[in-house]
């Protein structure tokens, strides 16, 4: 009996390897390991920007690279990944990433509590928090950023306030490894506040600022006193004071996140009053400010994050000379932005990328954007590896694909912006990720797709079809839905047509009694289906979903 | 809840700035209202590297320097607003009593339309004053309207003195008091507060002085008190550093500070609004820098009531150094329209009533060696009007400031903004509540739709 219930077992283990096995081929979560030991093969090979070798192999282990060479090494235990057709990046990093952090908690206000002189607890003046304390790996968004092909992150304090915390760096590999890299790397700045207590503006932020660190450096000078002479009053231990005293003394570096110009020369201020070493964060305007901070000699991080394309109408008693104007105008606004990542890159200042506020399918496209209005490909790639590894003094242990660097690599289809490049792999502190390939849905390989729509409005749910056609280059379409004037079906060309792999947009009109309304659709595609959002005017926003179908015979 | 107003702008691309700008170059033939120095007719004016070179009819220049023709135009110094809330971020950091220690200089928005707005109305000078929220706000900054400049330090003028702003009666007692139950709840609760804080500048002042002392002599082991920027800038009031503009209304609460401020043996204080003040201009005429007051601007809350339009008039007549100021986006724009109704209402004189706008708010902000008035030596900001300025048919036809001429008539784009939203078609245009004014960063504020609209700020 016993010998049936072993025999029993075994079998249904050998099941679940072969089930593992099975999957392991392509394994989004990185959970189901086989070995330690990759080994990928013939892939081309771009290990740091500006660089491009053919026909490499990559040997990782333990998270680390290896050897990376022609030559195809000896490595029996090795897991193969054959990189034929397959290009290889270095990992991304992610310059300012809040991704799985959580805010501080922050104790009640006692019952004497004076808005006026509030603990700086309650703030916002808390740098000695660190950020990693905060930090929940399994968070899903991390998977998503992993997708995109990051890697690397520093992790910056989420919540309002001044002072919010430390940062981190983390490696995005599978929660459950070790993904702390290193704690406490720079205090976080920002211009922001709690509200309802003092600094309430912009105006207190910076006294504040100013106060600390001079309370900060004297401090520091009590305590030195203290050490090394009698009869001296023990200084006071004050822990947010304490914890700037490395900023002041130009051992840490500030990492300002800003909004705006302003922000970023208010930054620059303080860097200049105090003598501290500076980062800024989410830079997302050029022109003149450049000078200024190509001056200060302060750390440039970009916003990945773009404005979006104005999509408004005017009222129909706008004259036409004017509307031409104004949109001219806007257009033009909206281009300047786009060149910012450009004009740093002319500038010759060495930048990186902040994800922040960015939404995780912008990502790609708005890359692409910025490489389409000046920004060369080697910047770009600069600034999402070897520039933010200098900026955080990791650049020994990532930022490009070399042997003793970490594992952290992406394999592409395709050259990394180019529109039909997919992410194939990513590997992260040598983790495998494995993602499924989606198939082309244009140039030239279909005609078109045929879309079957419903969409619930306030005045009910409304169905109909669209069509997408790609012909010679150029994508146009149409859409039919109830006529509001009449029965039957009606149609209207599409306009403002955008199609990515993963993404659709579009606005049609439709004409009723009173008035021409513009109807703005955009949605996520995946295989065979959409979902999205329909937004009517400036009215209202509405679920919009569609399947593709078959297209009917006329 | 916010107003919202779609503003149509008609929108031409900016022109740029660059191509107006020139520092060499000859007002020729207009009639020149130095203020100081009575009206020249038929005058040039020189200017050179952004200063008045030569003043005279008939100067002899270099040939190929540029010539604005002024005849038939008047020239007036730039206008000086010396009550301002334009170009600013932020107003009120109004979570403390006393707030000493925040700067606008902080907090300055070059890329404000409003500026260009107030250089269409003459304006070369404003002083961006904290609000009205605190008993002792933040210290000020004197702009010079240098539209254009996306670094906000570019438009300090430096050479002007440290100002502050103080803040009695309603809006100090209304922001701490019934907001927030603390003090100051009265007009005498604000009193308490400038002295509390006053007496604790001059022991702060003490303890530096002693630690400093002791720190000098030899093998000193002195340890370092703490560092408070909010006593530091009272004790530099205390020592005469810094000119005090203060916010107030009733007579009572004037002449309290006026004593208060004798007694702590500063004299550098300027009475900004001063309705009331008519009630004590001997007063104000002995002790003070004077009164920087609105026209007829009245009514809009209780204190504000026993007022009169004749108080530029009256002050002046009792020799207190008066200046007319805005306090608004709106007003900013036509000075000189609330400087000639001093001659409606009690009969100044067209110098009188011009130095109203000029040469006294210099006075006021320590900037007068250096503006005010059209003088050899001084910087050259000057309005060229196509009326005198004081008629009613006056209109600025160009400001030049540091001799770069920053608003053309001729030359008025329908849309001069310097930052376009790349998104909005059409920008909101907030009409001015809680959010925007003398009282903005404040919750707690009364509305009022009329003075909302124009952002007056008080």
């Amino acid at each position: 009996m016993s010998k049936f219930n072993y025999s029993y077992i075994i079998s249904f283990f050998i099941c679940l390897i072969s089930v593992n096995l099975a999957h392991a081929q392509s394994d989004p979560s990185g959970q189901k390991r086989i070995t330690d030991s990759y080994l990928i093969t013939n892939v081309t090979l771009i290990p740091l920007p500006g660089k491009i070798i053919q026909k490499q192999n990559i040997l990782i282990k333990d998270g680390q690279i290896l050897s990376v060479g022609g030559k195809l090494p000896s490595s029996a235990e090795a897991f193969q990944i054959p990189g034929d057709s397959l290009f290889a990046y270095p990992g991304f990093i992610d310059m300012a990433n809040k991704s799985g952090v959580r805010a501080l908690s922050i104790p009640d206000k006692e019952a004497d509590f004076d808005p006026s002189n509030p603990p700086d607890i309650q703030a916002g003046i808390h740098p000695h928090i660190d950020v990693l304390d905060l930090y929940n790996p399994s968070h899903s968004q991390i998977a998503d950023w992993r997708k995109n092909g990051f890697t690397v992150a520093h992790k910056v304090p989420m919540g309002q306030g001044m002072l919010p915390g430390t940062t981190g760096l983390v490696v995005y590999g599978p929660p459950e490894s070790n993904t702390i890299i290193r704690k406490d790397v720079a205090r976080y700045a920002k211009f922001s506040t709690i509200g309802g207590m003092y600094p309430a503006t912009n105006l207190g932020v910076m006294a504040k600022f100013r106060d600390l660190f001079e309370n900060a450096r004297l401090q520091s000078r009590h305590q030195v006193i203290f050490a090394s002479n009698q009869g001296i009053k023990i200084p006071d231990s004050n822990i947010v004071l304490q914890s700037l005293i490395p900023v002041v003394e130009k051992n840490k570096t500030l990492f300002f996140e800003i909004n705006s110009d302003l922000d970023a020369r208010r930054a620059i201020t303080i860097q200049r009053e105090q003598g501290v070493s500076l980062i800024l964060s989410g830079i997302n305007e050029g022109g003149q400010l450049i000078t200024t901070i190509k001056e200060s000699g302060a750390g440039v991080v970009l916003s990945l994050n773009l404005p979006d394309e104005n999509n408004q109408e005017f009222a129909d008693d706008v004259q036409q000379t004017e509307r031409t104007e104004q949109i001219e105008e806007i257009n033009s606004a909206y281009i300047d932005k786009l060149k910012v990542a450009g004009e740093y890159e002319k500038a010759g200042i060495p930048f990186a990328f902040t994800a922040k506020h960015l939404g995780k399918d912008k990502f790609y496209d708005n890359i692409r954007l910025m490489l389409k209005n000046g920004l060369s490909n080697e910047a770009a790639l600069a600034a999402l590896t070897v520039n933010p590894a200098k900026m955080l003094g990791i650049e020994n242990i990532t930022g490009e694909i070399a042997p003793g660097k970490m594992a952290n690599i992406i394999l592409t289809t395709d050259t990394l912006f180019n529109d039909d490049s997919q992410v194939k792999y990513v590997i992260a502190n040598g983790y495998v990720f494995e993602y499924p390939l989606k198939k082309p849905s244009k140039n030239g390989k279909e005609e078109g797709s045929y879309w079957e729509y419903d969409t619930e409005t306030a005045s009910g749910s409304a169905t109909g079809f669209f069509e997408i056609s790609y012909q010679s280059g150029t994508t146009t379409g149409s859409i039919s839905y109830d006529d509001p004037q009449g029965k039957g079906k009606i149609s209207s060309s599409l306009n403002d047509l955008k199609v990515s792999s993963n993404r659709i947009a579009f606005t049609f009109v439709v004409k009723t009694a009173s008035e021409d309304l513009t109807i703005a659709v955009e949605g996520d595609v995946s295989d065979n289906s959409i979902t999205g959002t329909m937004r009517i005017g400036d009215y209202e926003s509405f679920p919009f979903n569609a399947t593709k179908t078959a297209k009917p015979k006329q | 809840m916010k107003y919202l107003l779609n503003f149509l702008l008609l929108v031409v691309p900016l022109f740029g700035m660059a191509q107006t700008k020139s520092n060499d170059f000859v007002i020729k033939n207009g009639t020149v209202l130095t203020i100081t120095n009575g009206t020249l007719s038929h005058t040039d004016i020189w200017v050179e590297n952004g200063k008045i070179k030569e003043l005279g009819p008939d100067l002899k220049v270099p040939a190929n320097i540029s010539v604005v023709d002024a005849s038939d135009k008047y020239i007036m110094p730039g206008i000086i607003d010396a009550h301002s809330h334009i170009a600013l971020e932020a107003i009120n950091e109004s979570t403390s009593p006393i707030t000493a220690e925040v700067w606008m200089g902080d907090v300055i928005d070059p890329f404000d339309v409003a500026i260009y707005r107030a250089l269409a109305g003459g304006v070369t000078v404003t002083h961006a004053m904290h609000g009205s929220a605190n008993a002792i706000g933040g210290q000020n900054v004197t702009l010079k309207l240098r539209y254009g400049n996306s670094d906000p330090l570019a438009l300090r003028m430096t050479e002007a003195p440290r100002t502050i702003k103080f803040a009695l009666g309603e809006n100090p007692t209304r922001v701490h008091g019934r907001g927030k139950n603390m003090q100051p709840r009265s007009r005498m609760g604000v009193e308490a507060v400038i002295r509390n804080g006053f007496e604790e500048a001059l022991q702060y002042k003490r303890v530096w002085e002693e630690y400093e002392k002791a720190k000098s002599q030899k093998n000193s082991t002195a340890v370092p008190p703490a560092f408070s920027l909010r006593l530091e800038t009272l004790k530099d009031i205390l020592a005469g550093e810094i000119i005090i503009h203060c916010h107030s209304y009733r007579a009572d609460e004037i002449y309290m500070l006026i004593q208060v401020c004798r007694e702590y043996g500063i004299d550098k204080i300027v009475f900004s609004h001063v309705n009331e003040g008519f009630k004590v201009a001997p007063e104000l005429a002995a002790h003070t820098m004077g009164a920087s007051i609105f026209s007829d601007w009245w009514a809009y809350k209780f204190e504000v009531y026993y007022s009169t339009a004749y108080n530029a008039a009256v002050l002046t007549k009792n020799g207190v150094l008066t200046s007319i100021n805005s306090d608004s986006g709106e007003v900013i724009r036509h000075l000189y329209h609330e400087a000639a109704k001093s001659q409606r209402y009690g009969g100044l004189s067209d110098e009188e009533a011009l130095a109203l706008i000029t040469i006294n708010p210099a006075k006021q902000l320590g900037i007068d060696p250096y503006v005010g008035s059209i003088e050899v030596g001084k910087q050259a900001d000057l309005v060229v009007f196509d009326h005198h300025p004081l008629s009613i048919y006056a209109i600025p036809q160009m400001t030049f400031v540091d001799g770069i001429k920053y608003f053309d008539r001729a030359s008025d784009e329908a849309d001069q903004r310097l930052k376009i939203n790349p998104s909005e078609l059409i920008e909101p245009i907030f009409l001015k509540e809680h959010d925007h004014n003398c009282m903005q960063n404040v919750d707690f504020y009364f509305t009022n739709f009329g003075r909302n609209l124009f952002e007056h700020r008080h």
